[in-house]
C-alpha cells in the first residue's frame, strides 16, 4: 500500500512540474498568430479531436475500443467504459512556411487539444462522457513592410515606414455531452449533444517606425479587428459494430460508424479599432448565422492479436455547401452592411474529405506484469486530408501526415500518459499559395479509476 | 481490448509491477517544450491575404474658418507659464518702432524679496538695527535684443506704486507709478548697471527697507523708456537683478522676486488679406475651426494628425532690424473661448512648434486622439484650436501666417488607416 502511495506521488509529481510548465505556453497559444495561414480562410483550420490512442494512428480510430481511453467524438464507445476517466492534452508545434519565392517564416505554438471526462452508468453497458474541444482554429500571422514615400510632407522625414500585421486568431469549440449504450455485446450505439461557440478575429495592425525598426512615437498604432461571435447547438450519432473470433480467438473487428449534423451557428459581428480595453466599435453589431456542414465519419479497427491493432477512417465534410450571413476569407462578396451579398455569393470551400490508416504494436499484449517497455504502446500512422479552403480556384489544399507515439503506463491501472508525433505538409507553393511544413508533439494524460463503486464484501 | 486487466484476481498472488523509469519518461514528455522556438517576423504568404488593407494614407484638410481671438490670457506682463501664471524671468524695457509691426513701449517691472546678508561679514539682523545710508538698483542684462541692437537705451527708473501679482495679470491691469528717481543708460555691451538711489529716497524709505513685513510693503520699481532713447527694446532677467542696501558696516542684498512688463502699442499695422499676425505680447490669436465630414475621414484610424500652417517668412524681413521668430503654441478651446483641461488643470491639447522649412507643425499624441475622437463621432468639447505665442518667453517676436490659396492655406494633415 505505501508502495502504491510512493509511486502515485512519483508520477504526480512530474506531472504537475510538467503541467506548470506547459501551462503559460498553452495559455499564450490560445491567442497565438503561428498557426497556418491557411487558417485565415472560413472559420479556420478544422481540428479534429480523437482519442490519444487514435491521435498517433493516423489521426482517426473512431472503431477504437479501449478501456484505457476514452473517446467522446464517437458516444457510441462510452458504453464499454469500466473506469471513470479524465484526459488533458495540448501540443507543441514548430511550423515553416515557404512561398514559391523560397522565402520562409518560422513560427512555434503550444495548443490545448482537449479535456473529456467520461464514467460508466452501468459498466461495460452505459456510459456517459463530457468533452471540451476545439473545432476550428485561427492562428495565422503575416507581416507586409512598407515605406511611404511622400516628398514635401512636413514629417522631418520625406518617407514614412510601416508594418502591417495581418493577424488571426480564435475558433469555434464544441462541448459535448454524449451517452453510449450497449446493445447486447455485438452492438453500440450512441449520440451526443454539443454546444458550438467561439470567437473569430481577424485583425490588421499597423505599426510605424524609424529606420532601425523603433516604433516612432508621434504616430499611433492601429490596431481594427473584426470580431465573429458564434454559438449554436450540435449533435452527433454514431454506431459501432463488433465482430469477434474473425478465424481466431482473439482475433475482432470494430465497424464504426459517427454522424454530426449539420450545425447552425448564430452571432454578431462587430467592427472595432483599438486596444483590447479601449476599442471603438466602428460599425453596429450585425446579426447573422452560419451553418456548418454536417460531418461523416466511418472508421475500421482490427485486432488480429493482442499485440496488434490497425485502424482505418474516412472523414467527409460538404463544405461547398457552406452557408452564411457573414463574409469570411473565401466565401462571400462583402455588401455595404459588412453581411454577405447573395446576389454575388461567391465561395471557394471544397468538400472536405480525410482518410487516414495507423496501427499500434504492444509487446506485452494482455499481460500487465511485463516491463515496462513491453507495456509501452508504440503506434505509428499517416493521413491524408483534403481541406475545404481553396484560396486558388481549382487547387485544393491538401495536408499529408505521418503519425508517430508511445503511449507510457503507469503503475495504477487505467492511467496512461501518451507522447504523440506528427511530421506533416500542408499545401503548395504554386502561385501565391505557400507550403506548411510542420512537426507537433503533443501530450496526453489520461487518468482512470474506480469511482461510484460500493465496497464488497467477499 | 483492454490494455491492461483493472480487475485482478483475489485468488492469485499478485505480482510485483514494474516500476516505470520516471526519468526517462519525464525527459520524453518534456522534449515537445523544445518545440517553443521564437517566431520572426515574415511576409511569407502575404500573398493570400492580397490587398487585405491597413497600408496608411495621407489626408490634407484645409481649415474650414480661422478667426482672430481676443486672448486674454496674454497680457502686457508676459507672465511665465501657461493658465497658472508664476513669475516671469525676463522683462523688457525700451521703446520700438517696428516698421513691420508698429511702435512698442516697453516698461520692465520689478519687486524684490526679503534681503539677505552679502557677505559673512553683514547680517540682516544688524542692518535692521542700524540707518540705510545707501541703496543701490541693480539690472541684469539678458540676451534678448530686438530692433536697433547697436542703440544705447536711456532709461528712468520709477517707483511702482501697487503690488505687481505674482499671478493672473491680464491686459488690462495698470500699474500706478511714481515720480522718477534717476535716469540711467543700458548699452550695448553693458551686461548689468548699477544706479544708485538718490539719498532722499533712502531716507524716504528707510524704514520700509529695514521692516520684516519688506515683501509686502515695499512695491518695486519701473524701469520706463525715455522719450529720447534709441530704437530698441531688450530684456533684462530675474537672476541677477537686486537691490543692494547698506546700513553702518552691513550690506544686504534684496533679489529680484517677480517680473512684468507692461507693454504699449501704437501704428498697429494694417492688416494684409490672406495673411495674419501673431506677435509675443499682442494679445490676439487665431482659431482654427477643423471640419471631418469631408473626403472620407470619418471612422478612420488616425495615426497621426498635424496642423501645417505655412508662414510668409520674407514678410517681416527688415535690412538693419532685429526680430525674432516667435515661438507659438496650439491649444484645444471649448465653445466659449476657454482653453479646454483635462486632470489637473493641464490643457487637454497643447501642442509647442517653432518653424521648420517655412512653416509650423503642431503634432502631438494628445492632438491625434482628440482627432481621432471627432472622426469617430465621440462627444468631444474642443471645438476649435487657438494658436498663439508661448507667453513664458516674453519677447516682441513674430509670425507672419498665410491664410491664402488652398495649397499653403492651414490645413489638417492627417495619416490615417482605413479600418474598413
Amino acid at each position: 500500500m505505501r508502495r502504491a502511495i510512493l509511486s502515485r506521488r512519483a508520477l504526480l509529481a512530474p506531472t504537475v512540474l510538467l503541467l506548470s510548465a506547459a501551462a503559460p505556453l498553452v495559455a499564450r497559444a490560445q491567442g497565438s498568430y503561428s498557426g497556418s495561414l491557411y487558417s485565415r480562410y472560413g472559420l479556420g483550420e478544422r481540428v479534429g479531436s480523437v482519442s490519444a490512442q487514435g491521435a498517433a494512428m493516423g489521426g482517426g480510430g473512431i472503431g477504437l475500443v479501449s478501456l484505457s481511453y476514452v473517446q467522446v467524438g464517437n458516444p457510441a464507445t462510452l458504453a464499454e467504459q469500466i473506469l471513470t476517466r479524465a484526459t488533458a492534452g495540448a501540443y507543441v508545434q514548430g511550423l515553416r512556411a515557404e512561398d514559391g519565392a523560397g522565402r520562409t517564416g518560422d513560427r512555434s505554438e503550444g495548443v490545448l487539444s482537449a479535456v473529456e471526462f467520461a464514467f460508466p452508468v452501468t459498466r461495460q453497458r452505459v456510459g456517459v462522457g463530457l468533452r471540451f474541444t476545439p473545432t476550428t482554429r485561427l492562428a495565422y500571422g503575416v507581416q507586409r513592410a512598407g515605406l511611404d514615400v511622400r516628398p514635401g510632407v512636413p514629417t522631418g522625414d520625406d518617407s514614412l515606414r510601416y508594418t502591417v500585421d495581418y493577424q488571426g486568431s480564435g475558433g469555434i469549440n464544441t462541448i459535448d455531452a454524449g451517452v453510449g449504450v450497449a446493445i447486447g455485446k455485438q452492438l453500440m450505439v450512441g449520440g451526443s449533444v454539443g454546444a458550438r461557440f467561439g470567437l473569430l478575429e481577424t485583425g490588421r495592425r499597423t505599426r510605424f517606425v524609424d529606420r532601425s525598426g523603433t516604433p516612432l512615437l508621434l504616430y499611433a498604432e492601429q490596431n481594427a479587428v473584426t470580431t465573429t461571435r458564434l454559438a449554436g447547438v450540435t449533435g452527433t450519432l454514431s454506431a459501432l459494430a463488433r465482430f469477434d473470433s474473425l478465424g481466431g480467438s482473439a482475433r475482432r473487428l470494430n465497424v464504426a460508424a459517427t454522424l454530426t449534423l449539420p450545425t447552425r451557428l448564430s452571432g454578431r459581428r462587430v467592427q472595432t479599432l483599438g486596444e483590447s480595453l479601449d476599442r471603438d466599435t466602428l460599425t453596429t453589431s450585425a446579426k447573422g448565422s452560419v451553418t456548418m456542414p454536417l460531418e461523416a465519419a466511418l472508421g475500421l479497427a482490427f485486432y488480429p492479436s493482442p499485440r496488434w491493432t490497425a485502424v482505418a477512417d474516412v472523414r467527409y465534410e460538404p463544405w461547398s455547401g457552406f452557408d452564411s450571413d457573414f463574409t469570411f476569407a473565401g466565401y462571400g462578396t462583402p455588401c455595404a452592411s459588412g453581411q454577405v451579398c447573395t446576389a454575388q455569393l461567391t465561395s471557394t470551400f471544397k468538400d472536405r474529405i480525410r482518410v487516414s490508416a495507423g496501427a499500434e504494436y504492444l509487446p506485452a499484449g494482455r499481460s500487465p506484469f511485463a516491463s515496462f517497455w513491453r507495456r509501452t504502446a508504440y503506434r505509428f500512422g499517416g493521413y491524408v486530408d483534403r481541406g475545404y479552403v481553396s484560396p486558388e480556384a481549382g487547387t485544393a489544399i491538401t495536408t499529408v501526415a505521418a503519425t508517430a507515439g508511445l503511449s507510457f503506463p503507469s503503475l495504477f491501472f487505467g492511467s496512461r500518459a501518451d507522447l504523440n508525433a506528427e511530421v506533416g505538409q500542408r499545401g503548395e507553393t504554386t502561385g501565391t499559395l505557400v507550403r506548411d511544413r510542420y512537426v507537433r508533439l503533443g501530450l496526453i494524460f489520461s487518468f482512470g479509476e474506480r469511482w461510484f463503486d460500493r465496497p464488497k464484501l467477499r | 481490448m483492454p490494455l491492461l486487466d483493472p480487475t485482478p484476481s483475489p485468488l492469485r498472488p499478485r505480482p510485483r509491477l514494474r516500476r516505470p523509469p520516471f526519468a526517462l519518461v519525464l525527459a520524453a514528455l518534456l522534449a515537445p517544450l523544445a518545440l517553443a522556438a521564437c517566431n520572426n517576423d515574415t511576409p511569407v504568404g502575404l500573398d493570400l491575404v492580397g490587398d487585405g488593407g491597413g497600408v496608411p494614407g495621407q489626408v490634407a484638410l484645409p481649415v474650414r474658418s480661422t478667426t482672430a481671438a481676443p486672448e486674454r490670457d496674454l497680457t502686457a506682463g508676459f507672465l511665465d507659464g501657461d493658465t497658472t501664471r508664476i513669475g516671469a524671468k525676463r522683462a523688457l524695457i525700451g521703446r520700438v518702432t517696428d516698421p513691420k509691426l508698429g511702435t512698442f513701449e516697453a516698461t520692465g517691472l520689478v519687486d524684490f524679496f526679503a534681503p539677505v546678508a552679502t557677505s559673512a561679514a553683514s547680517s540682516v539682523d544688524s542692518f535692521r538695527a542700524d540707518r540705510v545710508t545707501k541703496a543701490t538698483f541693480v539690472l541684469r542684462r539678458d540676451r534678448y535684443a530686438t530692433g536697433d541692437t547697436s542703440a544705447t537705451l536711456r532709461l528712468v527708473l520709477r517707483p511702482l506704486l501697487a503690488e505687481l501679482p505674482i499671478i493672473g495679470g491680464s491686459a488690462d491691469t495698470t500699474y500706478s507709478l511714481g515720480a522718477p528717481l534717476a535716469t540711467f543708460s543700458l548699452a550695448p555691451t553693458d551686461t548689468s548697471v548699477s544706479v544708485q538711489l538718490p539719498a532722499t529716497w533712502v531716507a524716504a524709505n528707510d524704514t520700509t527697507l529695514r521692516g520684516t513685513a519688506f515683501a509686502t510693503s515695499f512695491k518695486g520699481f519701473a524701469i520706463e523708456a525715455d522719450a529720447a532713447t534709441g530704437n530698441a527694446v531688450r530684456g533684462f532677467s530675474f537672476s541677477g537683478t537686486r537691490l543692494d542696501a547698506i546700513a553702518g558696516d552691513d550690506t544686504v542684498r534684496f533679489g529680484a522676486g517677480k517680473l512684468g512688463t507692461l507693454l504699449r502699442r501704437s501704428g498697429a499695422p494694417v492688416p494684409t488679406a490672406g495673411r495674419a499676425i501673431v506677435q509675443d505680447g499682442v494679445p490676439v490669436a487665431y482659431d482654427f475651426a477643423l471640419r471631418f465630414d469631408t473626403l472620407g475621414v470619418l471612422r478612420k484610424g488616425i495615426a497621426r494628425a498635424a496642423v501645417v500652417v505655412d508662414l510668409d517668412t520674407l514678410a517681416l524681413r527688415t535690412p538693419g532690424f532685429a526680430r525674432g521668430m516667435a515661438t507659438v503654441e496650439l491649444t484645444g478651446v471649448d465653445s466659449k473661448g476657454n482653453v479646454v483641461l483635462v486632470g489637473a488643470g493641464s490643457p487637454r491639447v497643447r501642442v509647442v512648434a517653432t518653424v521648420r522649412d517655412g512653416r509650423l507643425v503642431f503634432t502631438s499624441p494628445s492632438l491625434t486622439l482628440d482627432i481621432q475622437d471627432a472622426v469617430l463621432g465621440r462627444t468631444r468639447t474642443i471645438v476649435a484650436y487657438r494658436l498663439r505665442t508661448l507667453s513664458g518667453p516674453g519677447t516682441l517676436d513674430a509670425l507672419v501666417l498665410r491664410l491664402d490659396g488652398p495649397a499653403v492655406a492651414p490645413r489638417l494633415l492627417l495619416t490615417l488607416v482605413d479600418p474598413s
